[in-house]
Order: structure tokens, then sequence, then C-alpha cells
């Protein structure tokens, strides 16, 4: 029986071999950084981390807490942040959850040190973004659009939580 | 060995904290996701979500060694393929008759039945179908 988790192992650091050392995080390993509100958690938030997992070797969601959630879509997510947390960090391809207390990316960037920011696609071009990828890109850091696949909507699920009605 | 199943329908965070409590009681977790059909059977709706999907989130847990689909809801049916240590159940099926009679068979083959305790969520809202779930039967 082999067939339960996936691993993925690095290959150790020979003798005499240089260690990268990305600018942006100053870390060896190249940390990838994936927010989104991860409400009613579903396999399109699954495969999106696992598309980051196999681009970096450190990878962080971060989990924006209920009130930024609230600023940005305009409602209050229907899991609160504590549990959204402990959902995402409980997966095997994440590394480490953090909660995302402010609206302010390059904030979350100086607290966090990553070097490539992951993004849904459907984000790409926004003013927002191209502001932002300007602003990481002096800092070091790349964004990377990533298509989001939804298998099951957030919607529907939203309509089928026993809180919704 | 231990072994637990469920439908495992919007993964909430009762499904993890039973997942981890279940874990930490053993050293190999093996998680049945219960069928769409069997589900459809037994509680008398599909699931929301198909099960492919519910399996790639439950196989996505640190705390789950190995998943399988759960077609047969007979757990004296899976000792004998899996032949687990320990069969894990939410706590609200202690007394029911078709649990008794499981664990009394299951007991007689030197396999432990341990129940693990409902999760609220912090609102203290019972999460539907949280512990339920792994009974589906």
């Amino acid at each position: 029986m082999s067939a339960g988790t996936t691993r993925h192992l690095r290959p150790p650091i020979q003798a005499g071999q240089r260690r990268t050392v990305h600018a942006a995080s100053g870390r060896s390993e190249l940390v990838g950084y994936a927010p989104g509100a991860y409400d009613l958690f579903h396999v399109g938030h699954l495969n999106l981390l696992r598309r980051v997992r196999l681009q970096c070797d450190y990878v962080i969601a971060g989990v924006v807490c209920d009130e930024v959630a609230l600023a940005q879509k305009g409602r209050l997510p229907v899991v609160p942040q504590e549990e959204r947390l402990e959902i995402v960090a409980a997966l095997d391809v994440v590394d480490e959850a953090v909660m995302e207390w402010t609206t302010d990316k390059l904030a979350t960037w100086e607290q966090v040190r990553f070097d490539v920011i992951y993004k849904g696609s459907d984000w790409a071009g926004s003013p927002k973004w191209t502001a932002l990828e300007r602003d990481f890109i002096r800092r070091g850091v790349r964004v990377v659009y990533l298509p989001y696949t939804e298998h099951v909507s957030t919607t529907i699920l939203r309509h089928h939580h026993p809180t919704s009605s | 060995m231990g072994y637990t199943a469920g439908v495992f329908d919007m993964f909430h965070i009762g499904h993890l904290h039973l997942l981890q409590h279940a874990r930490a009681r053993c050293d190999y977790l093996v998680v049945a996701v219960t069928t769409d059909e069997l589900a459809e059977v037994t509680r008398a709706r599909r699931p929301v979500v198909p099960l492919l999907e519910r399996m790639a989130i439950v196989q996505s847990m640190r705390w789950v060694d190995h998943v399988i689909p759960q077609l047969d809801p007979d757990k004296v049916a899976a000792w004998q393929t899996f032949r687990f240590d320990v069969l894990f159940a939410g706590d609200n099926l202690r007394d029911t008759p078709a649990w008794r009679s499981t664990a009394t068979e299951l007991a007689a083959s030197g396999v432990r039945l341990e129940f693990l305790p409902a999760t609220y969520t912090r609102s203290g809202h019972l999460l539907e179908r949280g512990p339920a779930d792994l009974v589906a039967e």
C-alpha cells in the first residue's frame, strides 16, 4: 500500500555544490506564496496548490482573514478564518499556512518573504495586479498567474452549506 | 493500522479533526470514501461533491496514509480485506444496534472500535454530517 500520500523529496545538496540563494526570500529554497480565501475548500483550491508545489521548494498558503475577505469580496466567507487556515495547513502540499491580516500584498511580502506569488489567471491584466507586478519585480518577486479550475464552484457549495439557509 | 469511512462531502473542520484524532491513535490510517452511489442509497441523497474530488481532498490531508473508495458499508468485509487493528467511528453511533453487532463481530477478530468526539464550529453549530459522516450507513 503506497498510493496514499504525495511526498516531494528533494535531492540532497552535494558537497561542493553551490546553494542558490533566492533574492526575494534570501533562502536557498524557492518560496512560493499562494494567497486566497480558501472558503469552502474544494478540489479547485487543491489543484492550484498542487501546481504551486510543482514549481516551488517551499509552499506557503496565505489565508485572508474574514475582514479582508469582506473588504475584497463584499461578503464574509462562510467558513471562519481559523477553520480556513487550519484546513489549508493540513494539506500535504503546503509547508506553511499564514493568516493575511492586510489587503496590502507588499506589507505581507515584508513579513512572509516569498520569491513567487501565485494568483488566479482571472486577475492577470487587472490594474491592481499590473501595478503590483511592477512593485514586486523591484523586490525580486515574480507574479505567476495560474488557471483556477473550479469543478465545483464556491457558489454551489455555498448554496448547499448548512449555514446558508 | 487504523480504518475509518465516511462521505466527506464539502470537506470541513469536523472532518479534519476526525482524521487528526484517528491518525493520532494509529500509525497508518486508511480512509474509505463513500461512493456517490452508496451515499445515495444510505443517505438518500447524492453528495454535492463527486467521489474523485472528495477522495482527492481526503488524500491531500497530512494525516491520511491511504484512501480507497467505499463501495460496501460492511465493516467486517472491509476488515477481511484490510486487516486493520482499529476502526474509528463518530461517537454519535456508539449506541446504535448496527454498531453494537459490528463491534461484537470485530472484537472477536481482535479489532478495537474507537469512537471519536463530535466537532463543533466556532459558533457552536454542530457541523452537519460531521461525525455522522463516518457512518453513512
